[in-house]
């Protein structure tokens, strides 16, 4: 093994860790809206929050990193360049992570100071983390960059898959210098802010996901590096050419100028349609290799991502992304919804497939079957799909009563909070968020286990493996 | 728009979408297993989306520009089952694979 | 057939992203120029100086911000220097306690504490906290609100103690104000209008 794919493996077992903080921390979060006064002046639910959303953001990032180390150095032939500053940059990246959290739940907020930006909470969304933890992320970024460009370089070429990757790498890099200004206009820090977080999860997060899943659909189908790349390219033009002004559907309410409603609703709304071919794509590629793949669940978790991406970001997106009902819906639990169903089908199973890829060769296996994936992948996604169905509803009953009857003040909004179907809504979120927990646990065990039960099954693969 | 537009214009449109998966769904796993059943079922999907459009158009307030998109989206939604599958085929018989 | 070869693809991935790319860039230079203080959408900081409301406007179809005469906010006249001070400290404090991670502004954050984009001229203080704190102005509520806010809680929604100084109120009543005049095509809807006050 290389070592670079030593360094994925603990970038796997780190992002798991930190998907297991994101699973607590959103229990946590759910539980505030069902207990009125829990732990107030003790444990604010920004706190739980922010834990929530930023395990998820860096959970995410750690499992994109793990995945490019892994398939790197078979992709380009040779040892990843600068492998050991990355291992080094790895270590230190957890470290950050973990002084960052332990800050975030002991001290909480700081006064209001350049100081508490530099160390405790710089306070805008998913890049709460304060500039010093910033930095290192920058510096992190910048290692991984290094080695994906050095790699190529010192290895004499670039593949399209590669060379796709690398120029996605620019902008993500570039786009996350939005983690460090606090400027006083919130509609110039919202209209930055967007360009971090849309460009990211909407643009050239996108693109990177679309790159993991070209190396490993020719891992895990032996599909040929022709057509992997020009599926590549076809998917870049379609959720670019949507993605990029689709960005205006976070500038409908800002304070930006009213162009803003039709350019981005339209750019939106065409999104869902490189998604449909997505799935059509995925049935394809099922099919045309009769579902022989050795490695179900890796195949069964590709398949989720083109489901879930295709409902969650395209069903559930479409429903409120029209400026008429976006002005109803936009910051409610509808939102919410949407969010949860989409980052898991877009991104959270698919980095779950590249996991299986790797343990599958890490662990000298000819393939991955077994009893334990099959639960977690149920009571995961039946666990996402209950949480965006439950927070739907509520949404939706926001929506209606606080913003097109009651007018948004406070008292609408607490009208809404207690409304009979909003609060419906949270208690289904909260028992399939166990449901999802519950899955967690499962996926645990198996990560751990997978290959190393010595069952029937598993010895027979072996022996053919060995044999073969 | 009225708080009940609101729903059934949303509803209508997430079902919009919704068809259009089922339909790429259900006429992709046709073509891969040969079943003329599920070809028929697509179609069937794709017709309640047609439904489905002209319901948006009906009883939904948006104004004409919007329900003209739909409209195309609609028709651009038929097409990419078809399309994306036959150019599929076509570059991985080229790649020497089928 | 050009379709089959990655090329014709490589190119146009490219030249969507160019195209649209540079679309974004010129739209973001106009958007700047109008969301900059003193724009066609976002107000001076000085605007705390002037009274605020919310109306319907039939050209455009939707409420807009309308700036009214003169309504000192702690009977104070600010300069332009002094209230961009303010306004800015207001920010310093609204980031420093992450009130995004529980409200959201202009419907961004977090959605378990009301959106505050209108705040400023939600009846609740006027008509309910006012009273309750022994406010001598909204502004003054404000203030009393953020520094003791479990005093009198009027739902069961509960907001915790931040440890905001006097000063810190202040200027997150005048960041609250000045957000208030922001034109943000509508957004939220009647606000005030509704049945529920």
């Amino acid at each position: 093994m290389y070592r670079s794919q030593q360094l994925a493996l603990k970038y796997f077992a780190a992002a798991i860790v930190l998907f297991g903080i994101m699973t607590v921390a959103g229990i946590l979060s759910s539980i505030y809206y069902v207990r009125p006064g829990f732990l107030l002046n003790t444990f604010h639910f920004s706190t739980a929050k922010i834990l929530h959303i930023d395990t998820l953001v860096i959970w995410l990032l750690m499992g994109f990193f793990g995945a490019v180390y892994w398939f790197l150095p078979s992709e380009l032939g040779r040892e990843v360049e600068g492998i050991a500053l990355a291992e080094v940059f790895f270590y230190i990246f957890c470290a950050a992570v973990a002084v960052v959290a332990v800050v975030f739940i002991f001290v909480q907020y700081g006064g209001s100071s350049e100081f508490s930006l530099w160390f405790i909470n710089q306070g805008r969304k998913y890049v709460e983390a304060p500039r010093w933890a910033a930095i290192g992320v920058v510096a992190v970024v910048a290692v991984f960059m290094y080695n994906v460009i050095g790699t190529a370089l010192k290895a004499g070429k670039i593949t399209g898959v590669v060379g796709v990757l690398i120029v996605d790498l620019v902008p993500l890099f570039a786009l996350y210098l939005d983690a460090f200004p606090a400027l006083t206009n919130m509609s110039q820090d919202l209209f930055w802010w967007w360009w971090l977080v849309h460009l990211w999860v909407e643009a050239t997060w996108e693109v990177l996901i679309a790159c993991i899943m070209a190396l490993a659909l020719m891992q895990l189908l032996g599909t040929s590096r022709w057509v992997v790349e020009i599926w590549l390219y076809v998917e870049v033009a379609l959720v670019l050419g949507t993605g990029v002004l689709g960005l205006g559907h976070h500038y409908f309410w800002i304070g930006t100028p009213a162009y803003w409603l039709g350019i981005g609703g339209f750019f939106s709304a065409l999104e869902p349609l490189p998604l449909l071919g997505m799935v059509v794509h995925a049935i394809y590629d099922a099919g045309t290799q009769h579902l022989k793949t050795t490695n179900r669940p890796a195949f069964y978790w590709v398949l989720a991502e083109a489901f879930g991406n295709f409902i969650g970001a395209g069903v559930w997106g479409f429903m409120m992304t029209l400026p008429q009902i976006n002005l109803f819906a936009h910051g409610t639990q509808w939102t919410v919804s949407h969010g949860h169903f989409a980052f898991w089908g877009a991104y959270g199973c698919g980095v779950l497939a590249v996991i299986y890829l790797a343990l599958e060769k890490a662990r000298g296996l000819g393939g991955l079957d077994g009893n334990a994936w099959k639960w977690s992948f149920a009571l995961l996604n039946i666990g996402v799909a209950g949480m965006a169905g439950g927070l739907l509803v509520s949404g939706m009953a926001q929506a209606f009563y606080e913003r097109a009857i009651g007018g948004s003040t406070l008292g609408a909004f607490l009208a809404a909070q207690r409304n009979v179907w909003f609060m419906d809504g949270m208690y289904a979120r909260l028992l399939f968020g166990l449901l999802f927990a519950a899955g967690y646990f499962v996926l645990v065990y198996d990560l751990l286990t997978i290959g190393e039960r010595h069952t029937e099954a598993e010895l027979e693969t072996r022996a053919a493996a060995a044999g073969s | 728009m009225s708080p009940q537009d609101l729903i059934r214009t949303s509803l209508l449109l997430g079902a919009f979408v919704l068809l259009a998966g089922s339909y790429g769904l259900l006429y992709s796993v046709g073509l891969l297993l040969d079943r003329p059943a599920l070809l028929l079922a697509s179609h069937v999907s794709f017709a309640l989306q047609c439904l489905v459009t002209s319901a948006i158009i009906l009883l939904t307030p948006l104004t004409p520009w919007w329900k003209l998109l739909i409209v195309a989206s609609c028709a651009i939604y038929f097409r990419i089952p078809p399309v994306t599958w036959r150019y599929l085929h076509q570059i991985h018989e080229r790649s020497g694979e089928d | 057939m050009y379709t089959r070869d990655p090329a014709f693809w490589r190119a146009g991935a490219i030249s969507v992203c160019l195209v649209t790319g540079v679309v974004l860039i010129i739209l973001t230079i106009d958007t700047l120029a109008a969301i900059s203080p003193g724009g066609s959408h976002v107000p001076l900081y000085s605007v705390i100086n002037r009274h605020i409301s919310y109306e319907y406007d039939s050209d455009r179809r939707m409420y807009v911000p309308v700036i009214g005469g003169e309504e000192l906010l702690f009977n104070r006249k600010y300069t332009e220097a002094e209230a961009t001070e303010l306004v800015g400290k207001g920010k310093l404090v609204i980031q420093s306690r992450a009130c995004i991670d529980c409200h959201t502004f202009f419907g961004n954050g977090a959605y378990y504490a009301p959106d505050l984009t209108k705040s400023w001229l939600d009846p609740v203080w006027d008509a309910t906290w006012k009273p309750m704190y022994q406010g001598t102005s909204r502004e003054d509520a404000i203030v009393k609100f953020l520094m003791h806010p479990n005093e009198f809680p009027v739902g069961f929604r509960f907001m915790p103690d931040l440890g905001i100084t006097r000063e810190e109120g202040e200027a997150v009543a005048a960041y609250l104000k000045w957000m208030s005049a922001v034109d943000a095509n509508g957004f939220p809807t009647r606000f005030g209008v509704g049945a529920t006050r």
